[in-house]
């Protein structure tokens, strides 16, 4: 019987051998350890053994039996590894093309051109280097006024200096363009200020429609549809009350707590709420200084800030990483 | 600004949490940022110390037996002004005094405390550490000090906006308060007994300047004990950021946190002549600052003088020479309006900023110099015993004429875009917020309190309205208007980027500062920063080369190999006239490392020029190169782009240079592209497609190796053969086989007509044109 064992191995391996499909695997394993199969077979004679040798074939039969069926596995594993004998192996990487990716900055701007452009906005631009008149005395900022505090400016000579924030731009689009004026004005801004939360180059969109008939209500109508486009129609907001020397009344837009619904949280510091962008009614001052009659007509504006936007639409909580360029945070973006 | 909430409500008929408080002042304008809760462990009562004994083992230790109410324990002291039958502040074992400060049973000295005697700074009540705490009012051991001292509290930190001068006080935040909550404000106590002599007998106010200064008013005040101020007034400065330091000059900067007006001390003994003088300094005058800093005056600055000497800078800081010591019994009290204007300017050109020029430079209310005046010699009377003299010195040259502005209701509909407003909405808060009314047929005649300065035209009654009566009561609508179409600019950069991208470039973005360093390279001096945040970020950029090449650097040092970088952005170029830059839009990239990830198959090779000029051809098929001599890129490693006879931009290799500086050892190839040049790609029409088939022909040529390419393409162009489609270079080779200083080239050239299929006899005649001519200008031969 020991001998039996030993052919029915021998042929086993020359059969498997010949085996290069995975679906000939199981009918194998039927032929050889099946209720009708060839070690069944052998162990029927078992009761011909006397005592003393019935362990011992007994174990060697165990052992055959778990050859068979580990020999299996291994077979099937290498024939699902490759598919087909003397084909390729395609299970060898690919050549990937090289993927690029836009900044994140500047997909969330386009995000919110799209936005805007759907409620009615084109876009405007000016310069980033800009003049005191444009960028502050026109704005109703005039020198020695405790506003100017607000923004520490980066200054060339004789009133040339980087803008602090996109508003210069309603005032060069109202003084080249007739009424009605609705664009925003996405670009680079700068403040001497560099700190966790403050890199001294950021981006801001403006935002200004000034046409007869326009109100809080509207300016109020136009912000809502932007947040819960961008944020989704269950975040809250609230319009809080605030001080802009070119808007008034002004008030800064708080959106609820993304992070914690409004509860409270680090991220939030605990007020439930973030701050992500400043408006109000155009101060009639403003008029005055690109000639349109103050009377004829009303208008809003509004400007934030796209890394605020990207932090919070993301989970970012540094915001020098925007400009530290590292390949490895920008890339998870493309 | 920081003040504790039961301060505010002192002056306010109103019993409101803290916390609704808070949010009742940030949602109509004066922004809470944050509320610190204050309070002690109600452990902590008030003990008596029965008896006072010297430590056995301690020169600088006591040891008290104090009364607890409930217990009399041994506890080892060691603050100076611990003594018999005083009352102070007692906290037993197991109190926690906060972080790492619970109290436990101890062994001092090997005498046993059980339990210790407290300061106010332990507690967190003051920043008094130089004893026990004392307490002065009438309690008995085993009172809860928190209770019976009602030192529960809650701190506002608040975020006043430069336009709200009359803010900055405990009864301007109490005035809004009464606004929302419709509560009675209340006026601090003013009632004084004066002494017979007049004031003015003592003391002589003149006013040189009295745009700089119209108003001064000053008491006059005699035999003062200078003195530690009451616990509740220590704290309440403490609270508000303010360091106690005497009972006087504690009182002025408590009445100039209680009316925003801010106040000064004098001690009379150095005012010379009794005489108050305001003027102008001279330039260069110099004055010492109770700071003890010598400074240098101008023309523009204020001083307050005596009949000899300047003894403050006005609004700004008293002088060294005149201030109140321990010693001093008599006081001049000033109480002015100087020009916010002028304060800022003095305050920003000296660089100090203090308490008072915040105040004086955002306006202070122009009517009440008197009263606090008034308030505060009350409270010095009460707290350190002074006799007041009779009368304020008062010279005020301000208009008392109140302002009147017509609010319409009609205007208030125009803006806020509200159907319906109530009148009587309008009234009630205008009324509280301290302005008078009087019905119009469209609305109201408005007056406007002193102190609102800032409210002078229609537009600031509206948003006086809104902000109190409450912006979300407004209902939000959208405007209607007309759909717009992208601008063009908008979609072009928007297919730039997706372009790139597609190409596996990674965008990046920089600043738009670098450091002068880099004016070596970009010849032309770049436009420099007054007061840049270091001096690597001063100039601004006339290329996006440097930050790209940085950004490279940065990222090889990340252990990164491969790259391929972009940035759109601006470049500034200075012009010759003064005003503002040019400022051009630019597209950047540059490319290092290999072509592609490490492949199994091992067809990576590094990149080089001519997979930066690719970049080039793809945006723009119809540009053309000419070698360069920059001095950012390796000689003979670069060129010009041109459009035409039109430079719109460079490419090469970065110079060796550059790559030292960044510390970089692989080459880096860079672009640098006109924008607008890229984007002005113009469609031409369709052309057909031809029917008849192309024709091939290869040859392959030995010529000089100072040939270039572009040479035999205008050559074989300038035989104008209308069949001949394209030419295009398929191998280049240089090696042993041909003789030093030649190279051979296989060109292809593509033959097709519109008209008909093209026999081979035609195409060889042509074939021996190019080859001709080829021969002919340039002396190239084919290859045998
Ligand atoms: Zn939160």
């Amino acid at each position: 019987m020991e001998k039996q064992l030993e052919a029915l191995k021998q042929s086993f391996c020359e059969e498997l051998d010949q085996v290069h499909r995975a679906e000939d695997i199981e009918p194998m394993r039927v032929k050889y350890l099946g209720r009708k199969g060839a070690l069944t077979s052998i162990l029927r004679q078992m009761g011909s053994l006397g005592p003393e040798e019935r362990p011992r074939i007994g174990a060697l039969s165990n052992k055959l039996k778990n050859f068979i069926e580990q020999a299996l596995a291994d077979k099937l594993d290498d024939l699902k590894r490759v598919s087909t004998a003397g084909g390729i192996d395609v299970t060898l990487p690919g050549r990937t093309p090289r993927r690029g990716g836009i900044h994140i900055i500047n997909s969330v701007i386009s995000e919110l051109e799209d936005i805007f452009m759907s409620l009615g906005f084109t876009i405007a631009s000016g310069p980033e280097v800009e003049d005191d008149y444009h960028n502050f005395e026109a704005l109703n900022i005039p020198e020695h006024h405790p506003a100017r505090d607000m923004q520490d400016t980066f200054y060339f000579d004789k009133g040339i200096l980087l803008r602090t924030h996109t508003s210069p731009v309603q005032i060069r689009v109202m003084e080249k363009t007739g009424l009605p004026v609705r664009i925003i004005a996405p670009g680079k801004v700068y403040r001497c200020d560099s700190d966790v939360t403050h890199t001294p180059m950021f981006h801001q969109i403006e935002g200004l429609w000034v046409e007869e008939g326009i109100t809080f209500a509207h300016l109020k109508g136009v912000l809502y549809e932007f947040i819960h486009r961008l944020f989704g129609t269950d975040v809250p907001l609230r319009f809080r009350p605030s001080f802009f020397p070119f808007t008034e009344p002004s008030a800064e837009v708080d959106i609820g707590c993304i992070m914690c619904k409004g509860k409270g949280c680090r991220v939030c510091g605990n007020s439930g709420w973030h701050e992500i962008l400043g408006s109000g009614m155009v101060d009639p001052e403003v008029y005055k200084y690109v000639d349109i009659d103050p009377e004829s007509v009303t208008g809003f504006a509004f400007g934030l800030g796209i890394e605020r936007i990207a932090m919070l639409k993301y989970g970012i909580d540094d915001i020098r990483l925007f400009y530290e360029n590292d390949l490895r945070f920008l890339s998870q973006f493309a | 600004m920081k003040l504790g909430y039961k301060w505010i409500i002192e002056y306010l008929d109103v019993k409101r949490e803290a916390r609704e408080a808070a949010e009742a002042l940030t949602m109509s304008g004066t922004e809470v940022e944050e509320i610190i809760h204050e309070t002690i462990p109600r452990e902590v009562v008030c003990a008596r110390l029965i008896e006072v004994k010297q430590h056995p083992d301690a020169d600088k230790l006591k040891l008290c037996t104090v009364d607890t109410g409930s217990e009399t324990l041994q506890v080892v002291c060691g603050a100076p002004n611990c003594r018999e039958g005083m009352l102070s502040a007692f906290a037993p074992i197991g109190t926690d005094l906060g972080p790492g400060m619970k109290v436990k049973k101890a062994k001092i000295r090997g005498v046993e405390s059980f339990g210790v005697l407290v300061s106010e700074r332990e507690l967190g009540l003051t920043d008094d550490h130089t004893g026990i705490m004392e307490i002065e009012a009438d309690l008995k051991p085993g009172d809860v000090l928190v209770d019976v001292l009602d030192l529960e509290d809650w701190v506002f930190e608040i975020n006043v906006t430069p336009n709200r001068g009359d803010c900055l006080s405990v009864i301007g935040i109490a005035r809004e308060l009464s606004a929302v909550f419709g509560a009675e404000l209340k006026r601090p106590g003013l009632s004084l007994a004066e002494t017979d002599l007049p004031a003015a007998d003592h003391l002589s106010v003149e006013i040189l300047d009295t745009d700089a200064c119209p108003r001064y008013a000053a008491r006059v005040l005699q035999g003062v004990q200078i003195g530690k101020s009451p616990f509740t007034m220590r704290r309440r400065l403490f609270q508000a950021g303010v360091r106690a330091i005497s009972n006087v000059v504690d009182v002025t900067n408590y009445v100039m946190l209680e009316y925003g007006q801010p106040l000064h001390a004098f001690d009379s003994s150095f005012i010379s002549g009794n005489g108050i003088v305001v003027r102008k300094a001279r330039d260069g005058e110099m004055f010492t600052t109770l700071d003890s800093v010598e400074r240098r005056l101008g023309p523009d600055d204020l001083l307050i003088c005596d009949r000899e000497k300047p003894v403050a800078l006005a609004g700004v800081m008293g002088g060294e020479n005149s201030e109140v010591m321990d010693t001093t019994t008599d006081i001049v009290l000033e109480s002015a309006f100087f020009d916010p204007v002028g304060i800022r300017r003095t305050s920003k050109c000296l660089n100090i900023s203090t308490e008072a020029s915040y105040r004086f430079e955002r306006g202070i209310d122009p009517g009440i110099q008197a009263e606090a005046a008034t308030r505060a010699a009350y409270l010095m009377q009460k707290l350190a015993g002074a006799r007041v003299l009779k009368g304020v010195v008062d010279v005020n040259h301000l208009d008392p004429k109140p302002r009147t502005i017509a609010l319409r209701k009609s205007y208030l509909s125009r803006v806020l875009g509200m159907d319906r407003i109530d009148g009587r909405d309008v009234e009630a808060i205008l009324t509280r917020l301290g302005f008078v009314l009087a019905g119009t047929e469209d609305g109201w005649t408005v007056g406007s309190p002193a102190f609102r300065h800032d409210v002078t035209r229609e537009i600031d009654l509206v948003e006086e309205f809104i902000r109190v009566y409450g912006m979300d009561e407004v209902r939000a609508e959208l405007p209607t208007f007309r759909p717009v179409i992208s601008p063009v600019e908008k979609l072009s950069f928007d297919t730039l980027r997706t372009a790139m991208c597609a190409m596996g470039y990674t965008e990046v973005i920089t600043y738009s500062f670098i450091s002068p360093r880099w004016n070596g390279f970009f010849g032309d001096k770049a436009l420099e920063l007054l007061n840049p945040i270091s001096d690597e970020m001063r100039a601004m950029r006339p290329s996006l080369i440097p930050g790209l090449a940085t950004v490279a650097s940065r990222n090889k040092s990340l252990q990164r190999r491969d790259m391929s970088l972009f940035e759109i952005g601006k470049c500034f170029l200075p012009t010759e006239k003064r005003g503002l830059p040019h400022e051009q839009i630019r597209l950047g990239a540059a490319l290092t490392g290999q072509s592609e990830e490490s492949h199994w198959s091992g067809r990576a090779r590094d990149v080089d020029f001519y997979d930066m000029k690719g970049l080039a051809e793809a945006l723009l098929p119809d540009i053309t190169v000419r070698p360069s001599e920059h001095a950012f890129y390796k000689p003979g490693h670069q060129a010009d782009i041109l459009l035409g006879e039109r430079i719109v931009g460079h490419l090469g290799a970065l110079s060796d240079d550059i790559l030292a500086v960044l510390d970089i050892t692989d080459e880096v190839y860079a672009l640098e592209m006109d924008a607008d040049a890229v984007l002005k790609k113009t469609f031409r029409g369709v052309k057909e497609i031809p029917r008849f088939p192309m024709t091939w022909r290869d040859l392959s040529l030995v010529a000089d190796e100072g040939v270039a390419y572009t040479d035999i393409v205008r050559t074989i162009e300038g035989l104008r053969i209308r069949e001949l489609r394209q030419i295009t270079a398929v191998d280049l080779y240089t090696g042993e086989k041909l003789s030093p200083g030649k190279k051979g080239i296989t060109i292809r050239l593509t033959y097709q007509s519109e008209t008909r299929t093209l026999e081979d006899s035609i195409i060889n005649k042509w074939q021996d044109k190019v080859i001709q001519s080829l021969s002919a200008e340039l002396g190239i031969q084919l290859r045998q």
